[in-house]
């Protein structure tokens, strides 16, 4: 409704109020003038103050993005407000959005300020908030204006980086500046080795103490920092289990999501040039670069992923879009063959990959119990997953299920071992 | 039965006034209505606090004024301010419980300032107390009743004709 009509308070007052003179009138009895006086009051002053505006409604949420977890006030500006004195707001409530009140219902007078719900959103993605309907009341609440419905206004929600911190060198550091110690010598702070002056070396290089013992001049030589390139792949074929947001349980989309969001950021944080390339619908790809811009970015793509909605094609190819040297980490419950494929070859290849399992934890009895059909389905799945993840791991490539900080530590120091040794790279 | 437990206490509270008030401007006139009266008031009052919004509460209000000017033995008793201020509450109260949903919880700000409205309407009433029981004990005025004919038209047509302008304007 976009005009002023009269509320059935007005109504009722004038009403109440004209039965009571006319009776009283026609009855010749003066009680009715005396029990229906008191309506004429609001009924006047109802009719008086009739707004002779035309209100629009503006949404102000006042934010681009959120992290799971924060919430936001539902602003709302009225303008104009003349002669509105009661502002109702009725807020939807959708998936994954919490309300304050939980009814979504707020109401209050103009002049106090505009009543505002708390909306919270309790998981990654882009969700749409702030959908409401609106009816505002003039003075006397003799008119209403609406319920008029507000749009939504859609947030993305960045995943809420899970709790993640390494202290392993990347394996092939390869850019030019950066935290991580390069194999080649350079002129960095860690120490490499001693050995004897050379043209061209800085002064300030030479050892002293050695070159005294020694008796010719040893110059300290240090290995290079340099930054690696990262690449996180998500697997966004399926979601397996429920996700119950940002307190409840996690979905095995929800286990990668955030643990992509962890690992982009640490690399970011320490100057590694990060990309993304994410499996399934939308097949978003974010190439290796670094920066604050960029992890935003990241964070940005990541959550916009969703889940596939369709059969994976078992013998379709995929390409991960590895170039160069780069550490690759997989995020995904590998439960899809053409998932487990790609991993193979990236491996066979000679770029160290690391596969993170992020099925998680799944309660049978959400299945029925182990021995329902689908229990037994499922463990059935489960056979097949692990002896694809033993084919994966006898091919040299590690597997390890997401377990926040340190998860990659051990993996990451065994591949810079490996790194340094000869390879045989198959093309 | 979800939806209701969903209900504000203070939505309810206000919920309860609308029933109960109107009942007790039937007892302030200090003698028992007939049975089927009464049934009838307390079921259409029971409707008319589940749905404040509905015109159910302009009949139950003419109900409770009409049985006060036909049945009641002495309608200007003292009492008549209770029924009067009782019939003013019940309709204050179903305007405060129909600003929103159930689920809306009557604002303390908004409820203040209705029940100062409240006092200020009902200033009318012992005004008119008195002035109706002066008119009572005076002479029969027959140019009285033509005047407040009159002036009653006069409400009626300038209500009416605010009201039609309102709900004609495309605002």
């Amino acid at each position: 409704m976009t005009r002023w009509v009269a509320t059935p308070a007005l109504a009722r007052a004038c009403a109440v109020a004209a039965a009571g003179l006319v009776g009283a009138v026609a009855l010749g009895s003066p009680v009715l003038v005396v029990l229906t006086a008191p309506f004429l009051v609001p009924a006047v002053l109802g009719l008086v103050h009739r707004p002779r505006t035309t209100p629009r409604l503006v949404p102000d949420l006042g934010v681009q993005r959120l992290h799971e977890g924060q919430g936001l006030a539902s602003g709302l500006v009225v303008e104009p407000a003349d002669g509105v004195e009661h502002v109702t707001r009725v807020l939807e409530r959708p998936p994954y959005v919490d309300l304050s009140p939980q009814s979504g219902v707020v109401g209050g007078l103009l002049r106090d300020g505009m009543p505002e719900a708390g909306i919270g959103v309790t998981r990654w993605g882009r969700r749409p908030v702030g959908a409401e309907q609106v009816a505002l009341t003039g003075a006397w609440a003799g008119f209403r204006w609406g319920p008029r419905a507000v749009p939504a206004v859609t947030v993305p929600v960045l995943p809420q980086p899970a709790a993640f911190d390494s202290r392993a060198e990347a394996p092939q550091p390869d850019g030019l500046v950066g935290a991580h110690r390069s194999r080649r010598v350079g002129s960095g702070t860690e120490f490499s080795g001693i050995r004897g002056f050379a043209a061209g070396d800085r002064l300030r290089r030479i050892h002293w103490p050695v070159s005294l013992r020694t008796g010719s001049l040893q110059v300290v030589t240090t290995r290079a920092e340099q930054d690696s390139g990262v690449l996180v792949v998500v697997d966004a074929f399926r979601e397996l289990g429920h996700s119950g947001g940002v307190d409840g349980p996690a979905s095995s989309l929800d286990l990668t999501v955030r643990a992509a969001s962890a690992l982009a950021e640490h690399h970011v944080r320490v100057g590694d040039r990060v990309g993304l390339r994410v499996l399934g619908p939308g097949d978003a790809r974010v190439p290796l670069g670094t920066g604050t811009r960029h992890l935003h970015r990241l964070a940005g793509t990541l959550a916009r992923v969703v889940p596939a909605n369709r059969q994976v094609d078992e013998d379709a190819a995929l390409e991960l879009g590895v170039q160069g040297d780069c550490v690759v980490y997989v995020l995904s419950p590998m439960l899809d063959a053409p998932v487990v494929t790609a991993t193979a070859m990236l491996v066979r290849r000679g770029v160290p990959v690391l596969v993170i399992d992020t099925l998680g934890e799944r309660d049978l009895d959400e299945l029925g119990g182990p021995r329902s059909r689908a229990g037994l389905a499922w463990r059935m799945r489960r056979v097949e997953r692990d002896n694809l993840l033993d084919r994966l791991a006898g091919l040299g490539c590690p597997v390890v299920p997401w377990r926040g900080p340190g998860t990659v530590d051990d993996v990451l120091h065994r591949l810079a071992r490996r790194a340094q040794q000869p390879r045989v790279r198959a093309r | 039965m979800n939806r209701v437990r969903q209900w504000q206490p203070s939505a309810v509270a206000a919920r309860v006034l609308v029933v109960l008030l109107p009942l007790l401007a039937v007892a302030a006139a200090g003698q028992r209505p007939a049975t089927p009266f009464l049934l009838v008031l307390a079921v259409l009052a029971l409707g008319w606090g589940v749905a404040p919004e509905s015109a159910v509460g302009q009949v139950v209000l003419v109900l409770v004024v009409g049985w006060w000017g036909v049945r009641v033995a002495d309608p200007l008793q003292p009492t008549v301010l209770l029924a009067g201020a009782a019939l003013l509450g019940a309709h204050v109260a179903a305007l405060l419980a129909s600003y929103g949903p159930a689920r809306l919880a009557v604002d303390r700000r908004v409820a203040l300032l209705w029940v100062r409205r409240a006092l200020l309407a009902l200033l009318v009433l012992p005004v008119a107390w008195v002035a109706a029981r002066g008119l009572g004990s005076a002479p029969e005025q027959p140019a009285l009743w033509t005047v407040a004919l009159v002036t009653v038209a006069g409400v009626l047509v300038t209500a009416g004709l605010a009201l039609r302008e309102a709900s004609s304007d495309e605002v």
